[in-house]
């Protein structure tokens, strides 16, 4: 029998066809939704691990130590050492280095200088090596990297979706992936070069009106070898790229020293309900403080010294000082055997270049150079202040009345700064005698130079001028004789590193040669 | 017996296809509705990042907001972004981060009843990087 075939209708064909297309547009625009979300998310994951990789750069100057005995006054406020400032320590430590390097040269050096030069080395690196053990701490640095990454869950990956740092694979025994960028850029110590004792010399880096210490490039003094962080000028804490970290890294490209990073590399992972996503970022600090380089609690001294000796016929019978005013001193009592019989008594007006009306004429009582020793002075002011200049310390001996009164020589003038800011910058150069009250209180009234005093400048001989003499011949031919007085100067000057304050004394001894003779006067 | 009347087979395909259209084309406008909606919030969160980040590299709230309000006027409105307002800017010294809200009206290309305008927000928060260390 011929089966009737079936004949198959169109009806419902295309609602199946509507159907599936309706089906695989659904399917569609689903997953360009779920790949929408995942875009999304990952771009929220890399803004949250952008923001919380900055808050290290910016938190990072946080990481603070206490400063070493001697180092107060380059820290902050909280007498606390952190990255922003640790430049100050190392400049410090450099300039006490420099200072006996000076030494050394001039043919001035001591035990004691050497030694505190080391001192003065072995306190930065420790202060050095204890920040940098700070931002190398992982553990630290992620509360940084968290305190922000909370705030900004990728919401588009489902679930709680938290970024939280991530341990960074490429780094060692727990240790934070850390950067010295900008290399051979500026960092945040300024310097002059007039401020480093001759033959000893640093390369800057001109910003503006100002002279840096190159970042990141070692630098040396007497034997030793400085580097400090680049920070740049005017520039805030940022996202530098990848490639650029990597070829800085602190463990792949170190320096000599230990030097602490400026950069900073950490990941973040969030987990979705269906995705996780990992996204690293590397920014660099900038605490956006610029210092000077300088020993803030440090002084120089100005001391006079007067001395007479006392000739009869060209024999040496007495040598005292005298005080620094005028006075009249009956030293030769009685002197005999003259060769013409009787006695001789003889005294001396002497202190009258005392009578300058204030340290800068007393220093220039006698003729001679009187320029040379000065420009050491300035050179050690300029390591306090590099501003200072020759014209200021002439205002400032100006300014000073002479201390009178004392008969106990030597008087000294200290030369030292005070500052309105918690933090020692900005120093104001005052000048006082050593008993004035006006010395701030952190001040070693007492601290001396470490090195070898040496001359550096003789003053011309004065004839009876400003000191005189008489003398009176009791039983001899004649009632007087020749007599003069000789008023000559030597000026000295002993460096100091800075170590215990002083940077050096300038000093000038004067010593008044009182001549007496039985010889008749013409 | 009387045979059944044969059905006519004309305007079938037709009605199909209005069907189909009747469930296809509210699918595809509701796609473009929604991918106009996410290309808003995007831009919105883009956007609210981009101020938040330029306000961290401020010295106060005045700054930040006078900043926040140059990126505002730059935002070129259209026919599907109507309008960018900032919410909230929070500029936090103490705490050392900046918040930042904006809010972003769209209006959808195919608009629902009652659903013309819809409205997006997205908050961002960067941390201060114009602070200097302290003394």
């Amino acid at each position: 029998m011929k089966r009737k075939l079936k004949h198959r209708t169109a009806h419902g064909a295309s609602i199946i066809l509507v159907a599936l297309f309706a089906l695989g547009l659904i399917i569609l625009v689903f997953v360009a939704f779920q790949f929408a979300m995942v875009m999304g998310g990952s771009r929220e994951v890399r803004n949250a691990v952008d923001a919380a990789a900055l808050n290290i750069a910016k938190r990072s100057i946080e990481i603070q130590v206490p400063a070493v005995a001697g180092f107060r006054d380059v820290a902050n406020t909280q007498g606390n050492v952190g990255l922003s400032n640790l430049s100050r320590t190392w400049g410090k430590a450099f300039l006490i280095n420099a200072n006996v390097q000076d030494m050394q040269n001039t043919g001035q050096i001591t035990d004691a200088a050497t030694a505190n030069g080391n001192l003065a080395y072995e306190a930065a690196q420790t202060t050095n090596d204890a920040i940098c053990n700070g931002l190398k701490n992982k553990g630290g640095l992620d509360n940084y990297f968290n305190d922000m990454a909370m705030n900004k869950n990728a919401t588009l990956l489902g679930g709680s979706s938290i970024v939280t740092s991530q341990s960074d694979q490429a780094a060692q025994n727990k240790d934070f992936a850390t950067a010295m960028v900008d290399r051979g850029d500026e960092s945040n110590l300024s310097f002059s070069a007039a401020q480093l004792p001759k033959g000893v010399t640093l390369t800057g880096v001109k910003r503006g009106n100002n002279e840096y210490i190159q970042g990141y490039v070692p630098f040396m003094t007497n034997g030793k070898e400085f580097c400090v962080p680049t920070f740049h000028l005017n520039e805030q804490p940022h996202l530098i790229s990848d490639d650029y970290f990597t070829k800085n890294r602190s463990d792949l490209a170190g320096l000599p020293g230990n030097p602490i990073p400026n950069a900073f590399k950490e990941s973040g992972l969030a987990s979705g309900t269906n995705n996780s996503l990992i996204a690293s970022a590397c920014a660099v600090a900038n605490p956006q403080r610029q210092y000077t380089l300088a020993i803030p609690y440090s002084f120089v001294a100005i001391s006079f010294s007067n001395q007479a000796l006392w000739y009869v016929n060209g024999k040496k019978v007495a040598q005292t000082s005298y005080a620094n005013e005028p006075q009249q001193y009956f030293q030769v009592k009685h002197y005999q055997p003259l060769p013409n019989g009787g006695f001789l008594d003889g005294s001396a007006n002497l202190g009258n270049e005392y009578k300058a009306a204030n340290l800068w004429m007393l220093y220039n009582a006698l003729q001679g150079d009187h320029q040379t020793p000065l420009l050491k002075v300035v050179q050690r002011v300029q390591e306090i202040d590099p501003t200072f200049t020759m014209q200021r310390l002439e205002g400032l001996m100006q300014s000073q009345a002479l201390k009178a009164g004392t008969n106990t020589p030597p008087v000294r003038y200290l030369i030292y700064p005070t500052y309105s800011t918690p933090d020692c910058t900005s120093p104001k150069i005052q000048i006082a005698d050593s008993s004035s009250g006006n010395i701030p209180s952190w001040l070693a009234r007492a601290a001396m130079g470490e090195g070898m005093g040496m001359a550096v400048s003789t003053e011309d001989s004065e004839k009876d001028i400003p000191n005189t003499c008489l003398e009176q011949i009791t039983g001899g031919k004649n009632p007087s004789g020749k007599h003069w007085t000789i008023l000559s100067g030597i000026i000295g000057f002993q460096p100091g590193t800075g170590y215990g304050q002083c940077l050096g004394e300038l000093h000038i001894h004067r010593a008044t040669n009182v001549y007496f003779t039985d010889e008749p006067e013409n | 017996m009387r045979p059944m009347p044969k059905r006519k087979q004309k305007g079938v395909s037709l009605i199909e296809a209005v069907i189909g259209l009747v469930v296809i084309i509210p699918i595809g406008l509701a796609a473009l509705d929604m991918y106009a909606f996410m290309v808003a919030a995007q831009q919105n969160e883009e956007l609210s990042e981009t101020a938040a980040r330029v306000a961290a590299t401020k010295g106060s709230q005045s700054t930040a907001e006078a900043a926040i309000s140059e990126i505002l006027d730059r935002v070129q409105t259209s026919a599907i972004v109507k309008s960018v307002v900032a919410d909230q800017v929070k500029y936090d010294p103490v705490v050392g981060k900046v918040t930042v809200t904006f809010s972003m009206t769209v209006h959808l290309p195919v608009p629902f009843p009652n659903y013309e305008n819809l409205n997006c927000q997205a908050t961002s928060i960067e941390p201060i990087v114009s602070q200097p260390a302290p003394l």
